[in-house]
């Protein structure tokens, strides 16, 4: 049972709870860099190796941090981490740093990290979150790749970088611009809501039992405390 | 306050942590960085310089004043030979930057342009042009049509990165602009080292002299090119010129006394209607100025037209005869029309008169401003005439 709960919170990034798809989080980064399949991965794995030391940091943290100043206490986490893999990339990875730009610092403020840190790491053991960080880390990475191929290889012509023959001389170029990149969000969005609906899950309602987050979230239970999910946006804004 | 006082320990607990990681991070990473960086910078060298030789001390950190003169923004020295400069010119707009690689016989190995706000792009390929040019024959290197200012800014830039190779090897080159050399000549004429002259806008028929020059110790006068010099008081200094001393004297008399001048009221005469202002000096010649409807007020509207007058300033006799001619102000097309404020250009116009006026060369590609400019020019010649039987 212990380690069907620990699968599922591994698996559940991917579809279930998808940070972008489901939770409609990261909604800046997932953008603006999959207009290409190379740039998407590049950020859905720094993003995932910053969300997985930063889940399993404050979770080992969790009884110690104070909860008035938890959330300048996650933001210093994550933005070391994000300085860290900055350097790193610099370093050892100069094309892919060059490439991802100032996406890349931003990843301080993506609220997926934010959010999961709140939601999620600051209530669970450090095994858990570790695991809810790869699982969650995968999934942006996943949903930036289904949009990365869709956007590159119709709105480009090529993939990876390489051009598709017949395709490159017949493709949609605004698939490419941000207004194609909002509507190839929408449609996955759409499609995962109805794959999500067809497996028997009820449609998402209005209010807070209506929220991805609802089973973590004290005031989805009826508590008298702040909406998690409500943080986490108003913090880190929907980036 | 138990719970501040915990709070303020945790957040700075947590922040010297993290900064201790990140200085840990950054002692193995930064070096690494900059070794990529270095290799980046030095990889661009030889690019320009194929058979240059950059050590870690190749660069040149404080730039003199020479290289300085002539753009160089930095230096590197290969220690087989040869340099590589960045340069940061004008060409059709500002912030060209280009890197010139230059051998060891002063000729150049390569070219790149690292930045650059031009329209046409020509600047991205100019530079084979000038493979293996060396100072004799980079003048003799031919501009691209249409793109004039942005290939004659790589040109000249390219003679300065000569010019730099050669200073950075120890040498000397003259490095001062047409303007100080004229200036520096007029000074020696005159005795001077220190005057600061103008050409004189001329108000008066100079006779045999060509061009005055004016400079608060004295003048200097030009005729068939060579020189004469007066001071302050019209006491010849110097005349290597076949002029007399009559003439020079005449040529300071008209100088020292175009001080008095005074606005002529033209209301009520038929002058033309792109006359804008009139004075007239006391031996009777008219400074005009006049507006021309060129490109800018007359161009097709799609092209983005100014909509400003080319203002001109011409003195001219009573009868009629064009003694100079500049151009105050235009906003003509940048590149093509705005040569009309070249004095290459309006300096053609000194000594005609509406019979000679068409003699004037238009300005290439520019024929909205030619047009537009001598037709202010005969309007001004003409202006004089009908102000002259008005007894104004």
């Amino acid at each position: 049972m212990e380690k069907k709960n620990k699968l599922s919170v591994l698996t559940s990034g991917f579809i279930k709870e998808n940070p972008v798809f489901v939770l409609v989080l990261g909604t800046c980064p997932t953008i603006a860099t999959t207009k290409g399949v190379i740039s998407a991965i590049s950020m859905g794995l720094a993003a995932t190796a910053v969300l997985i030391c930063s889940n399993l940091v404050i979770s080992l943290l969790r009884k110690l941090i104070p909860d008035k100043v938890r959330i300048p206490s996650y933001i210093v986490v994550i933005a070391g981490f994000v300085t860290m893999v900055q350097m790193l990339m610099h370093a050892y990875l100069p094309d892919l740093y060059s490439l991802l730009g100032i996406y890349l610092p931003l990843i301080t403020v993506n609220c997926i990290i934010l959010g999961r840190a709140e939601m999620f790491a600051s209530k669970n053991g450090p095994v858990e979150s570790l695991l809810d960080g790869i699982g969650m880390g995968l999934g942006f990475t996943f949903a930036l790749l289904c949009m990365a191929v869709i956007r590159e290889v119709f709105g480009a012509g090529a993939f990876a970088g390489i051009e598709i023959p017949f395709l490159v001389d017949h493709c949609v170029p605004f698939l490419v611009k941000s207004s194609g990149g909002f509507m190839v969000f929408g449609l996955l969005i759409a499609i995962v809501t109805a794959i999500s609906t067809k497996r028997g899950k009820k449609a998402p309602e209005l209010g807070c039992s209506g929220c991805p987050a609802a089973k973590f979230c004290k005031a989805a239970a009826g508590d008298d405390v702040e909406c998690v999910n409500a943080t986490a946006k108003t913090e880190g804004g929907n980036n | 306050m138990k719970k501040s006082l915990s709070s303020v320990i945790c957040l700075t607990v947590i922040s010297l942590v993290i900064t201790a990681l990140l200085a840990v991070t950054n002692a193995f990473t930064a070096p690494i960085i900059e070794e990529a960086e270095r290799a980046a910078a030095f990889g661009a060298l030889t690019k320009v310089l194929p058979s240059g030789q950059f050590g870690a001390d190749c660069e040149i950190t404080e730039i003199s004043d020479d290289l300085k003169k002539i753009g160089v923004e930095s230096a590197y020295v290969s220690s087989n030979g040869g340099c590589v400069v960045t340069i940061n010119t004008a060409g059709y707009s500002t912030g060209l930057k280009l890197m010139f690689g230059v051998d060891g016989e002063g000729k150049i190995a390569g070219s790149e342009c690292l930045a650059s706000s031009e329209t046409l792009g020509f600047e991205k390929t100019y530079g084979e042009n000038i493979l293996g040019a060396d100072l004799n024959s980079i003048d003799g290197i031919n501009t691209v049509a249409g793109a004039t200012k942005t290939t004659t800014a790589y040109r000249n830039a390219a003679k300065s990165a000569m010019q730099a190779a050669i200073i950075l090897g120890g040498g000397t080159v003259d490095t001062r602009s047409e303007e100080e050399i004229l200036n520096d000549n007029l000074n020696e004429i005159l005795g001077t080292t220190a005057a600061v002259f103008t050409k004189w806008f001329k108000t008066a028929d100079l006779g045999p002299v060509e061009n005055a020059y004016v400079s608060s110790l004295g003048f200097v006068f030009e005729s068939e090119g060579a020189f004469a010099s007066t001071d302050r008081n019209g006491s010849i200094v110097n005349n290597a010129s076949s002029l007399t001393e009559a003439d020079i004297k005449a040529a300071y008399e008209a100088i020292a006394s175009s001080d008095t001048i005074a606005d002529v009221d033209f209301s009520g005469v038929a002058v033309s209607d792109k006359v804008t202002a009139v004075q007239k000096y006391a031996n009777g010649n008219y400074v005009i100025t006049v507006k021309g409807s060129g490109f800018g007020k007359n161009g097709p509207a799609e092209y983005g037209i100014s909509n400003e007058y080319i203002i001109i300033k011409v003195a001219v006799t009573p009868d009629g005869k064009i003694l100079d001619c500049v151009t105050v102000s235009q906003a003509e097309t940048e590149g093509i029309g705005s040569a009309c404020a070249d004095p290459a250009y309006y300096s053609q116009y000194a000594g005609k008169d509406a019979s000679t006026l068409d003699s004037v060369d238009a300005i290439a590609g520019a024929t909205f401003t030619s047009k537009g400019y001598k037709a202010a020019v005969n309007a001004a010649i003409e202006s004089a005439k009908v102000l002259k039987e008005a007894g104004k």
